[in-house]
């Protein structure tokens, strides 16, 4: 609902008044666990999937953008590992170089998980959740709390290309070049439960732990998590 | 931009909303809804932490200094200090990406070194080695480009003031102020006028759009930057989450009169330190002397002339009036004053104004 210049953070399904931390772009409705993306236009309903967890302490939910997307690898170009040549090649890439091996064109279905919270290695973030997807299992539970979410679905999106580059770069190869496209087929929010630790949010069973002094409004969503 | 909030009502109950200037967000104080001001760009201060007298301190104490001219601190005609709090944009992104490319690998090696034998004409290889690196090809290197990141960039014109501006082009550190080319200083507040107390806010006569277009150029450089030792390089970024918001810096402008010529000095509202100022210098000191100087030669020169002409005269091998005598007497004078000139036109150029 918007007047005035003013939007009013109030969920339209339930009525139930909208709180989040000023930079934030994604409000849930705790009630009726509806996620509103903000927008010049107003707010606008987005899907929510959760990640189930076991409930534990010091559970926080961060919000992430799920995106359903058709991949496709236009050109990959490989190099190899080393070379032993004296001679130094030019300052910017160039396909025509010697030693470099074209990759086959692919095209594939993902599914893409990138932070909707602000961080600092947002891509292999990405690439490590989008791993460890799937071994989630997907409720439609509604969190306590999913602040934070300052990445709007526009901005996802343009990040979606670098997931794809990360996996491609920390796959077999050393990739030189890559031009990949992104399209989007189906998007919602996914809160994915993290422990807060004292070395920062961690997923629960894995070696992944996000460090507080990485992300931009760690303490913020620490202290309302904790709060809930 | 905000300055409209004071005159909206809750969209929920009609209730007037209590905003402060700057805010983009609140909640009604009536029903409990919150609100958000559409497109709103957060408007910050940087409150100052001098008053006008310690300001006026501040620049008594550079015209008591010895780079002043002397009584200038007490004959000076001090204006009342006015303050601006001038604009500087604000914006904040996360950047991420890849770089791929090649490391260049080196390798060392222990050259002996020719050197002169102690004939000095022969020469023979000695024991010392020298190291000398060599290009031994290169590995392949991937790095992610990845960073939060806050940029400012100066929302008026400054130079006027002295005060060098913040943009794409010129990221230079800003001395004294406390507000530098990233980041945002401790202390920072939203604005709300009522509360501020004196002072002036200067609008930005730089536009978001360009302060936007400025800071991405900004980001690219940086980005680039992370990634300059990779040879063959392609890269991949994207800038994301972009946060602008408006923040107003304190600056005092004190204008005084001395000698009937108006100076101008700026002190930082929040270090309490002369950025910028020109000050009466020692200068009409300088004039003095320098007007002495030439009163002098212009009443010795003719007797200088004189004297000269009277040697040449009474020398043994020159006739007086020789022609060629004459000519040398009037070149030597010429140069000399020629020489003086300089060193009066010297004397004048460091006697200007004292200048910060």
């Amino acid at each position: 609902m918007s007047s005035d210049g003013l939007i009013l953070l109030r969920c339209a399904n339930c009525g139930r008044g909208l709180s989040g931390l000023p930079d934030d772009v994604l409000y849930l409705c705790p009630r009726c666990s509806t996620v509103w993306q903000l927008g010049s236009e107003g707010l606008r309903p987005v899907a929510l999937e959760t990640a189930s967890a076991p409930p534990r302490a010091g559970t926080v939910h961060l919000p992430f953008w799920l995106v359903d997307a058709e991949v496709e690898i236009l050109r990959c170009i490989y190099r190899s590992p080393e070379s032993s040549t004296h001679l130094q090649g030019p300052r910017e890439f160039d396909p025509l170089l010697p030693g470099l091996r074209e990759g086959e064109p692919s095209r594939s279905r993902h599914s893409l998980l990138i932070p909707a919270f602000g961080v600092d290695r947002a891509l292999s973030l990405a690439r490590r959740v989008t791993g460890l997807s799937v071994a989630f299992s997907w409720t439609q539970d509604c969190p306590a709390v999913l602040e934070g979410g300052c990445i709007d679905l526009e901005d996802a999106l343009r990040v979606a290309p670098g997931v794809v580059l990360a996996s491609q770069v920390d796959g077999p190869g050393n990739l030189a070049f890559a031009s990949i496209s992104v399209s989007p087929l189906y998007s919602r929010v996914a809160a994915i439960p993290f422990i807060a630790s004292e070395a920062g949010f961690s997923v629960a069973g894995t070696s992944l732990v996000l460090p507080y002094t990485e992300m931009a409004d760690a303490r913020a969503i620490a202290d309302r998590a904790g709060r809930n | 931009m905000t300055i409209l909030a004071r005159a909206l009502t809750c969209p929920s109950c009609g209730s007037p909303l209590q905003l402060r200037d700057g805010d983009i967000a609140g909640t009604c104080e009536s029903c409990g809804s919150s609100v958000r001001i559409r497109d709103g760009i957060g408007r910050l201060v940087l409150p100052s932490r001098i008053d006008g007298t310690e300001a006026l301190r501040a620049v008594r104490h550079v015209l008591q200094s010895r780079d002043t001219k002397a009584g200038a601190a007490s004959s000076a005609r001090v204006h009342k200090p006015a303050l601006y709090f001038v604009p500087f944009w604000h914006v904040s992104a996360q950047v991420s990406g890849f770089a791929l490319g090649v490391m260049p690998l080196w390798k060392d090696e222990e050259v002996p070194v020719a050197t002169t034998g102690e004939s000095q004409e022969t020469w023979s290889v000695m024991n010392q080695t020298r190291t000398v690196r060599t290009r031994s090809g290169w590995r392949a290197a991937k790095k992610e480009v990845h960073f939060l990141a806050g940029v400012n960039i100066s929302g008026a014109d400054l130079e006027a003031l002295g005060i060098p501006s913040l943009s794409d082009r010129t990221q230079l550190a800003v001395t004294g102020m406390e507000i530098q080319r990233n980041g945002l200083p401790e202390g920072v507040e939203v604005l709300d006028l009522e509360n501020l107390g004196e002072g002036i806010l200067v609008d930005p006569s730089v536009p978001l759009s360009g302060a936007l277009a400025q800071a991405e150029s900004v980001f690219d450089r940086l980005a680039e930057g992370a990634s300059r030792d990779l040879e063959q390089k392609w890269s991949s970024t994207v800038t994301v989450g972009r946060r602008a918001s408006l923040v107003h810096y304190p600056l005092w402008v004190i204008a005084f009169e001395s000698d009937n010529r108006l100076f101008k000095a700026v002190v930082d509202g929040r270090t309490g330190s002369i950025l910028s100022g020109r000050f009466p210098g020692r200068g009409r000191d300088r004039h003095v002397i320098a007007a002495a100087l030439g009163f002098l030669w212009a009443g010795f020169a003719p007797f200088l002339v004189h004297w000269l002409t009277f040697l040449s005269g009474s020398s043994r091998g020159l006739q007086a009036h020789c022609p060629l005598a004459m000519l040398a007497i009037v070149a030597v004078s010429a140069t000399a004053t020629v020489k003086l000139l300089e060193v009066l036109d010297g004397i004048e150029r460091k006697g200007s104004d004292h200048v910060i």
